[in-house]
């Protein structure tokens, strides 16, 4: 039996007629949720066995597409009841990037709220549990095996040109959850409101099952966090705790009104993207919120939390069963080093890659630069070469490798500051006369999710190079300075 | 000029400015593209919505986005009217 349908069980049983769940449309007591999972499981599992291709082994990998929602949890909880794999997917992935996913990962379903691009499913379309049942094509092909003790599957940008299938157990899930809630002091009874995608660490680690462990209520909204609808939600819910990107925070201040709700939050989180200063500094001023802008990484979990954030704080205090090092372990700063208790057990798409990002000691190597200061975290910078947009990562590599496919003989991605101070994605790319900025965006728009698509994009005759033949960083972004400048 | 392109040509402007030119008024007002087609990434689109709520005194509901997708500068438009936005201001 897996691990995660006995902690949803044990949930259900412990809390019963308490709110657990909640949107727009359906409230949901942990008595309902454990019969609706309950029922999704079992036709969900009648339905695979007949619609299963002869060649199907082992547990069916099942893949979430769609925006949050009780029946996105729903779904979630189903699968494992079911003893299937739930694959949890941004549902703004593109056409190449499912392609990818269902070809690397062995996907053999699809549960989702909209249509899919690119060229997958096969079969009749079945609706369950408010969403739709689609069956993938058969490939014929053999697929990576999965490890035993995997429940969960989550997908991070990656820096190969494809995004990386990272493997959970159900005890690293649950031991997230539980660093969580005794970090956080998370109660039964509490209201958490959140606007992250649950496929995100951000949601899945801090809301999803934490909330459902406290024995509190989880509102998954749809839709984007714009100040309008966040407004409505905090209103109605008055919730004691918020989860969302930067953005929802960034949203929340154009909005010229007062929010007292806000202040009465017992904890407020961002992650993925720093919360710029001077927005963290204007909520406090204006609306009296100190958000919480802690630590986590995809492959590793959630690291840190302050239940007294400020932005001279650092990223908060280590989370039970998480150890920090730094440099080559014997230095008080430099690169982090990392292990938890609730890490990824390998990428099932890419063999071998987080294998050997860990040292003798299990230490991830990360990406950042900090130090420890009286128990805190602080960062000093990131050393690798990912973008981060609003909180999404961006391999440069994929991006290249599609406007290259789509007639640019070389590229180059980065990212550059907006005047209004948002991120944007910028590519610079070399091709013949006729390839134009638009042909390009929309031979992007077709086969990537919307953010990776550059936001700018310039095309030249040819790049500057130096003489090994590599772009060169600072002649390019001067060249799509001075184009900017001139409005193209 | 009726209200609604009134309140079409304001909308466009708003594109132009959240979006620093990258899509231009003349290309939001190009019928048929969803703003996503344009140019126009998620942050950017949400800076949109609330310029637009803030000026119109409107609310966009997105748990209704499956039945009543707001993609296009058209439907913004439209579910404005619905609630009585006037171009006017």
């Amino acid at each position: 039996m897996g691990v995660l349908k006995e902690v949803f069980a044990d949930s259900a049983a412990l809390h019963g007629d308490a709110p657990a769940l909640a949107d727009a449309r359906c409230a949901l007591t942990y008595r309902e949720l454990d019969q609706v999972t309950d029922d999704f499981a079992s036709a969900i599992t009648d339905w695979w066995r007949d619609a299963a291709h002869p060649s199907a082994e082992g547990r069916a990998r099942v893949v979430l597409y769609a925006s949050n929602s009780t029946r996105y949890v729903a779904a979630y909880i189903g699968l494992l009841k079911a003893e299937m794999v739930p694959f949890l997917v941004d549902p703004a992935l593109g056409a190449e990037e499912i392609t990818g996913i269902v070809t690397r990962c062995g996907i053999d379903a699809f549960v989702h709220d909209r249509d899919l691009p690119g060229n997958v499913l096969c079969g009749p379309v079945t609706h369950l549990g408010g969403l739709r049942l689609s069956r993938v094509q058969d490939t014929g092909r053999g697929r990576p095996e999965l490890l035993a003790s995997t429940e969960v599957c989550r997908f991070t940008s990656g820096s190969t040109g494809f995004p990386n299938c990272i493997e959970f157990s159900g005890t690293a899930v649950h031991n997230a959850a539980r660093a969580w809630l005794s970090a956080t002091s998370l109660e039964q009874g509490e209201r958490v409101l959140c606007f992250a995608g649950l496929f995100n660490g951000l949601a899945f680690n801090t809301s999803l099952l934490p909330s459902l462990l406290a024995g509190a209520t989880l509102w998954v909204p749809s839709g984007i966090p714009s100040s309008g609808h966040v407004m409505r939600f905090l209103r109605q819910v008055e919730p004691t705790r918020l989860t969302g990107f930067p953005a929802l925070y960034e949203s929340l201040l154009r909005r010229n009104v007062r929010i007292p709700e806000l202040a009465t939050l017992r904890a407020a989180l961002s992650s993925a993207a720093p919360l710029r200063p001077q927005t963290a500094l204007d909520l406090k001023e204006r609306h009296g919120l100190a958000v919480c802008n802690y630590y986590g990484i995809a492959e590793v979990g959630p690291l840190t939390y302050d239940p007294e954030p400020g932005t001279e704080r650092g990223v908060g205090y280590p989370l039970p069963g998480v150890e920090f090092a730094f440099g080559d372990g014997s230095d008080a700063q430099g690169r982090i080093r990392v292990r938890s208790t609730s890490m990824g057990s390998r990428y099932l798409n890419a063999p071998g890659v987080l294998e050997d990002l860990l040292d003798g000691n299990g230490y991830y190597l990360t990406g950042d630069e900090g130090r420890i200061e009286s128990g805190r975290l602080y960062l000093h910078g990131r050393l690798s070469k990912g973008i981060n947009i609003g909180g999404r990562k961006i391999d440069p590599a994929e991006v290249r490798a599609v406007l290259e496919a789509g007639g640019a003989a070389d590229s180059v991605v980065f990212s550059a500051n907006k005047h209004n101070g948002d991120p944007m994605l910028v590519a610079v790319a070399a091709g013949p006369p006729e390839l134009t900025e638009d042909e390009l965006r929309s031979w992007c728009r077709a086969r990537l999710a919307p953010y990776k698509v550059p936001e700018r994009l310039l095309v030249v005759r040819e790049l500057p190079t130096t003489s090994l033949g590599k772009p060169r960083m600072n002649a390019v972004r001067e060249i799509f300075t001075q184009a900017a400048g001139s409005g193209f | 000029m009726s209200n609604r392109q009134q309140l079409l040509e304001r909308s466009a402007e708003l594109v132009a400015a959240v979006s620093e030119q990258v899509v231009p008024k003349e290309k939001a007002l190009e019928p048929g593209l969803t703003l996503a087609d344009q140019g126009m990434t998620s942050l950017t689109y949400l800076r949109l919505i609330d310029a637009l709520e803030t000026e119109f005194g409107v609310y966009f509901d997105f748990d209704e986005e499956e039945e009543r997708p707001l993609n296009t500068l058209d439907q913004l438009v439209d579910y404005m009217l619905e609630q009585g936005a006037t171009g006017a201001g």
